[in-house]
């Protein structure tokens, strides 16, 4: 596959010509860091943020879409249609957290068209990092902060200029559409790359992940949730900063009998979540919300997608208003399942 | 089980005009509504086996996920029994006959009926969550269909006579001799004749044989608690014991990640269950 480096000092011309026919998504500088914009002047793009304050999973699965309107008792559908996207700059944890969200919304081959037609029209170039954040864990978890699943292209920051390598023929497609101004890689290049990889991913301690899945079953009645569960206030902020987290509420907005249906980002961390119409709730407790949201990541979905939903990004331990650090969790959790 | 094809958007509701409503009780929050498609095509594409759900939409209000009450023997329109509880269903209470309405189905799994083949089936039902019940016994005592099945034995309970739905279907079924029928309320009142007393007890007083038999139960969970009980003393194994779950629901097609019940989503892996299945999930529903 190609393998270019591009000078930095062209990257916002690299930027502009691919921007030119597509939509264009990269970390963008705001208040409290960086976070993924859509893209007008490539000069405001930030390659130097680590983990954007928001993951860039809202380019194919928006915090709020509409799914059809409607009027009076006609339902309307809405044309999807999507334009070709590039999304510019995700880290190598983002990225895999596509691939995950690509299973739940393709499961058990009933395709969500909303999200599909993003997705598929999205071009993703993943920004290997260098130097991972005090937060991070992907090496624990099944990822890498060199790691290229999900992405088409990966990149490396090797100082002066970035190494861009094409993982798939889409990736390679783009990367010839802007070969004005790239060059091809050299050996010096490709060592350069493989030195920086090798020191990124000696810098991530490992840190324990409960992997037994039937000692994690066994975990549900343990005490450690209930004591978990009172310092989690229940905000939500860890699902919605979280790049796997998928959960959807669908709600009615109408004015006059016209209004549409729409889909927002939701959280089971949420009291109503579960509630029933008869005011039955089988989630009562934080505590069981909160437990929910762990075996759902550790447990559930490894045993329905054969991975866990965790892509060690960190967002939600630098996020938690609680201070509920995940890993800590997960070591409490591993460490049951020795003793049990 | 989920007919959606890779063309059709599975969000997308079906619409369907309330041809009747019936009111099923005295308190009138409970009520039947027949519906039919707008469009023909839809009529004779649709296909739902006993123990499937839909997704009722009233737009402007939202979704309910409710069981549908028809057998797929009953052509050319589909039966939903609601209970009014909340802002959707209580906007389908208060809609008249000629209305039109979204219907998003079916959903989920059915009754096990390939299973149930040749083998004698009893039939446990509480309350209103009778729904699916009603579509199951009405599907195995079709004429062409009753061959297939031995004994069947119908055991539904409600509170007071008046809560008891379908009313004059259960005299019917109660006056044939292919079907043995009990019917049960919590306390009579002065015109009734029949029989009182829970349906666990009912149950354990008929006893149905576990003989080469399975069990269907859907109703309140404290019905469900003691009846559980029953069923494991009369001999039916969890294998031969189905259940019917409820849960919050939106999407209805295992994407929005709010009815599981650890890995197994109520939506597309239920709302059947066999009791074994159950047994090996947490706790919590």
């Amino acid at each position: 596959m190609l393998e270019i480096t591009l000078d930095k000092s062209k990257v916002q011309e690299f930027l502009r010509l691919l921007g030119q026919n597509r939509r264009l998504f990269a970390p963008v500088k705001d208040r409290m860091g960086t976070t993924f914009s859509e893209v007008v002047d490539p000069s405001l793009v930030c390659l130097d943020g680590l983990n954007t304050n928001l993951s860039p999973k809202e380019v194919v699965f928006p915090q709020w879409e509409t799914l059809y309107t409607f009027e009076e008792d006609q339902a309307n559908e809405v044309k999807l249609v999507a334009q070709e996207t590039l999304l510019f700059g995700a880290r190598p944890c983002d990225a895999r957290a596509l691939e995950l969200l690509d299973r739940v919304f393709t499961w058990e081959r009933i395709d969500d068209p909303y999200y599909l037609h993003r997705r598929e029209k999205t071009c993703v170039v993943a920004l290997a990092c260098n130097t991972p954040g005090e937060a991070c864990f992907c090496s624990s978890v099944g990822g890498s902060p060199v790691g290229e699943v999900g992405a088409d292209v990966l990149a490396f920051d090797l100082g002066e200029q970035l190494y861009l390598r094409a993982l798939t023929e889409r990736g390679e497609a783009l990367l010839n559409e802007a070969s004005a101004l790239t060059e091809k890689a050299t050996e010096e290049d490709k060592r350069a790359v493989q030195q920086a990889a090798a020191e990124a991913e000696k810098q991530l301690q490992p840190i324990p992940i409960p992997k037994d899945l039937a000692a994690l079953k066994e975990s549900f009645d343990a005490e450690i949730w209930e004591n978990l569960g009172q310092k989690c206030l229940g905000c939500g902020t860890c699902a919605y900063v979280c790049p796997t987290c998928h959960c959807f509420d669908i709600t009615d907005e109408t004015k006059k009998g016209v209004g549409r249906r729409v889909r927002s980002w939701d959280s089971c961390a949420f009291s109503l979540f579960t509630l029933h119409g008869s005011g039955h709730n089988p989630r009562i407790t934080q505590a069981a919300r909160y437990r929910q949201r762990v075996l759902h990541k550790f447990l559930y979905c490894p045993e329905n997608f054969g991975e866990a939903f965790c892509v060690g990004c960190g967002r939600c331990i630098t996020n938690c208003p609680a201070g509920l650090d995940l890993r800590a969790v997960l070591e409490r959790l591993a460490s049951l399942a020795k003793v049990g | 089980m989920v007919n959606m094809n890779q063309t059709t958007n599975p969000y997308m509701p079906y619409p369907v005009r309330i041809d009747r409503i019936t009111i099923e009780n005295e308190a009138r929050d409970l009520k039947t509504f027949k519906v039919v498609f707008l469009d023909p095509e839809h009529t004779k594409a649709f296909h739902h086996m006993p123990g499937q759900f839909a997704e009722l939409s009233m737009f402007g209000k939202g979704e309910c996920p409710i069981g549908i009450a028809s057998s797929p023997t009953e052509e050319g329109f589909l039966l939903f029994t609601v209970k009014k509880t909340g802002v959707v269903t209580g906007e389908l209470h208060n809609l008249t006959e000629g209305r039109v309405i979204g219907v998003r189905a079916p959903l989920g799994k059915s009754y096990p009926i390939d299973r149930m083949k040749g083998k004698n089936v009893v039939i446990v039902g509480g309350g209103f969550a009778f729904t699916t019940l009603r579509a199951l016994t009405k599907y195995m005592i079709e004429a062409g269909n009753r061959a297939d099945y031995g004994e069947i034995t119908v055991i539904y309970g409600a509170r007071s006579p008046g809560e008891l739905l379908y009313k004059e279907e259960l005299k019917e079924w109660e006056a044939r001799d292919d079907l043995k029928t009990y019917i049960t309320v919590d306390k009579g009142d002065e015109n009734w004749k029949g029989r009182e007393g829970f349906v666990p007890a009912v149950l354990e007083e008929v006893a149905p044989s576990s003989k080469d038999a399975l069990i269907a139960v859907c109703g309140p969970p404290i019905m469900i608690k003691f009846t559980l009980p029953v069923i494991k003393k009369l001999g039916f194994a969890p294998s031969d014991t189905i259940l019917s779950l409820e849960m919050r629901m939106k999407c209805g097609i295992g994407k929005c990640g709010r009815c599981n019940i650890g890995s197994k989503y109520v939506c597309k892996d239920g709302p059947v269950f066999t009791l074994e299945e159950l047994d090996v999930l947490p706790n919590e529903y």
